[in-house]
């Protein structure tokens, strides 16, 4: 897999950039639009990575000139603007998807893969398995080492943004957008409290579920 | 709109106040005129009627001097038998007033004629040598009567049953009452026409200032009317305000944006590059919570700064609102749905009341963070064992949230405070939170047209209100 990143912020660009590399994924990087799209001529990418304020050629320029030649190269735009008016732009201009700075890290390269994965149009798994943790998705069914467990509906809902990204960074901010529909930072964390009530019910142990503090949650476990 | 809402709109209208003011003018100087018109109208019928009595008295005396009663009688006879004249009264009086002679038509009442005929202080007549009077009779008619001194001391009296003036002059006055009134009516319309017209410019400036509040339309303007008169002038200089408002506020908000991407840029990368080491294993632990602190205080500082760009935004009234139709007690269930663990995790009871369907029409993601600022708020100040309400009702136009809580109430010095930014009251200091929620509901509420308020209950608690104007479409149905 291999991802272009268009930024001209050297600091972003360092940590993106090495950030990608860590996940295994093979990255160039273009510190402006003209370079940026010199090289999507050149290279085949998977995904590229484009801020929207660039010297010279700008990102939405950018990726309309990509769609004017008929590229079909996924585009995650990223931006200091955050509001609605400014995420339709970067859509209409033939992004696939938005995301706000400041991001984390992991936010970032959870949605680069559903851009990966929407252009492969692999298949929606109907069941989700991770060690002994096991959901049905078609019957709304969780079972912990093959004992039945019952969930709330958002426990249900925590858990399989969870195994959807298993062994994977997510984020408070990745949580509340999946769980609650909402893009909010509420001052009281009601992940926190979420997630300690899916944990007594599915990680008794507590060796599944992990907090890394200043980063989100792992659940761990074999596919 | 209600009829006793018609009726104040009506009253608050100048082109209506113009044209009623129109009419009362224009009637006035018409019944002015008219009244004129009618009384020398009367006078020149009087005096015609009273100049060929006298006319006709002349006569009479020249005829009893020269020939006696006699004369008068025979001349009487005459006149009586020609046509077009119509009965007289002719009589001669002595000093003392008993009738010497007399002829009295049949019509006429005799009980009264001495009464009605007789002038005032005849008898002691020295100067006056005529006199003339009028007796009204009926509805119809009235007497016309004039008197003359004679050489031998008798008075010598000719009347004459005549048409009553008001009566005369009824046709008129019935003319004057439906041109009048037709040209009162037309009048008005027109005054009100002609008044619309020239406050519409009014209309366009008052609708453009309400368009420009409620939607934060910065390019809406003003037409300039076509003439150039002291309303056109007005318009010019509203319309001037509105472009160097607009330059204002559209450089406010690009120094806000710059600001905003100039801090964020470099934080992204901090916290970025802090979470990088974070997500890797095998770091050194007291590394880890050192870097873990710094993407917390990132975050700290992250959420401070968009949350004080909102505030300020709201209040300089730049904040972009993507308003949609929305139901209220939706926006309020789903907030409600937010916060139902950590309530329960408190052992609170975090209910939304049943109440009214209420449309409004609103941007659904920020009136749902300032519902779900207002339930945080409820939730933090609410003891364990507690409950925090919530109701949606209608009222007078407004679809009114209300959240109520068992903590221990706001003070009510405190009340005004506690939307200001950054103010957070005494009890609160041990609890997290930046005091920037509260100021952010009321930033949110009132970009949007509506009210924020906060009252303690009758027995604790405190109760916050949000009001907001129903939406248009649903008022009209």
């Amino acid at each position: 897999m291999r991802i272009l990143v268009v930024e001209d912020d050297a600091k972003i660009a360092s940590f993106v950039v090495k950030g990608l590399k860590q996940e295994g994924y093979a990255v160039d990087h273009a510190p402006d639009g003209d370079t940026g799209l010199a090289l999507t001529k050149s290279t085949a990418y998977d995904a590229a990575v484009v801020d929207v304020m660039l010297p010279g050629l700008d990102g939405l320029s950018l990726v309309k000139r990509l769609r004017d030649s008929r590229a079909e190269l996924p585009v995650l735009f990223l931006s200091a603007r955050s509001s609605v008016q400014d995420r339709v732009l970067g859509l209409q201009a033939g992004g696939d998807d938005y995301l706000t700075k400041p991001f984390a890290f992991a936010e970032l390269t959870a949605r680069l893969q559903a851009l990966i994965r929407r252009s492969t149009r692999a298949p929606e798994a109907t069941r989700l398995k991770l060690g002994d943790v096991e959901m049905d998705l078609v019957g709304h069914a969780v079972t912990l080492a093959g004992a039945p467990v019952e969930l709330q509906p958002r426990e249900f809902s925590l858990l399989e943004y969870l195994l959807r990204h298993p062994n994977r960074h997510v984020t408070k901010t990745m949580i509340l957008e999946h769980v609650w529909d909402y893009s909010f930072d509420p001052q009281t964390n009601v992940v926190d409290v979420l997630m300690h009530r899916l944990r007594a019910k599915i990680d008794p142990d507590k060796t599944r579920i992990e907090t890394v503090r200043g980063v989100g949650y792992v659940i761990h476990g074999n596919t | 709109m209600s009829f006793t809402a018609t009726l104040d709109s009506l009253r608050r209208s100048v082109a209506v106040r113009l044209s009623l003011w129109f009419t009362l003018l224009f009637a006035i100087g018409f019944t002015a005129v008219f009244a004129l018109l009618y009384v020398l109208l009367g006078r020149q019928l009087e005096a015609r009627e009273a100049e060929s009595l006298r006319l006709r008295l002349q006569q009479y005396a020249d005829i009893y001097e020269a020939r006696g009663v006699r004369g008068l009688n025979e001349r009487f006879e005459e006149d009586s038998a020609s046509p077009h004249v119509r009965s007289l009264f002719v009589r001669l009086l002595s000093a003392r007033g008993d009738v010497v002679w007399g002829r009295v038509p049949p019509d006429w009442i005799d009980q009264d004629s001495r009464r009605v005929a007789v002038p005032d202080g005849w008898g002691g007549w020295t100067v006056r040598q005529m006199y003339t009077v009028r007796v009204p009779r009926d509805q119809q008619q009235d007497l016309a009567v004039v008197s003359s001194l004679l050489s031998d001391g008798l008075l010598l009296q000719v009347g004459r049953s005549t048409d009553n003036r008001a009566a005369l002059l009824e046709p008129l006055r019935r003319i004057f009452f439906y041109v009048g009134s037709a040209a009162l009516l037309v009048g008005f319309g027109v005054a009100v026409v002609a008044a619309r017209r020239a406050t519409r410019p009014l209309h366009h400036v008052v609708e453009t200032a309400r368009r420009i509040i409620h939607t934060g339309a910065l390019d809406a303007r003003v037409p300039v009317p076509p003439r150039n008169d002291d309303i056109a002038e007005l318009v010019r200089h509203f319309n001037t305000v509105l472009d160097k408002n607009a330059v204002l506020l559209r450089s406010m908000r690009e120094a806000l944006d710059n600001v905003a991407h100039d801090l964020r840029t470099p934080l992204t990368s901090l916290r970025g590059t802090a979470e990088l080491v974070l997500s890797r294993p095998g770091v050194d632990v007291a590394a880890r919570e050192a870097l873990a602190d710094c993407v917390e205080r990132a975050d700290e500082v992250l959420r401070l700064l968009r949350a004080l760009m909102e505030v300020s935004e709201a209040e300089a009234g730049v904040l972009r609102l993507e308003k949609t139709d929305c139901d209220l007690p939706t926006i309020v269930r789903q907030a409600v749905e937010l916060y139902a663990e950590v309530a329960e995790a408190k052992q609170i009871t975090l209910q939304q009341e049943d109440g009214d369907a209420a449309p409004v029409w609103v941007d659904g993601v920020r009136l749902r963070q300032a519902v779900a600022n207002l339930i945080d708020n409820a939730v933090k100040y609410t003891p364990e064992g507690g409950a925090v309400a919530l109701r949606v009702y209608l009222e007078s136009g407004d679809a009114v949230l209300e959240v109520r809580d068992t903590g221990p109430g706001v003070p009510e010095a405190e009340q005004p405070r506690i939307w200001e930014r950054l103010y957070r009251g005494d009890q609160s200091r041990s609890q997290s939170g930046l005091g920037l929620g509260l100021s952010l509901v009321r930033a949110i509420v009132e970009a949007h047209g509506g009210r924020v308020a906060v009252r303690n209950g009758p027995e604790r608690g405190a109760i916050f209100e949000v009001r907001l104007p129903v939406a248009a479409t649903a008022q009209a149905g």
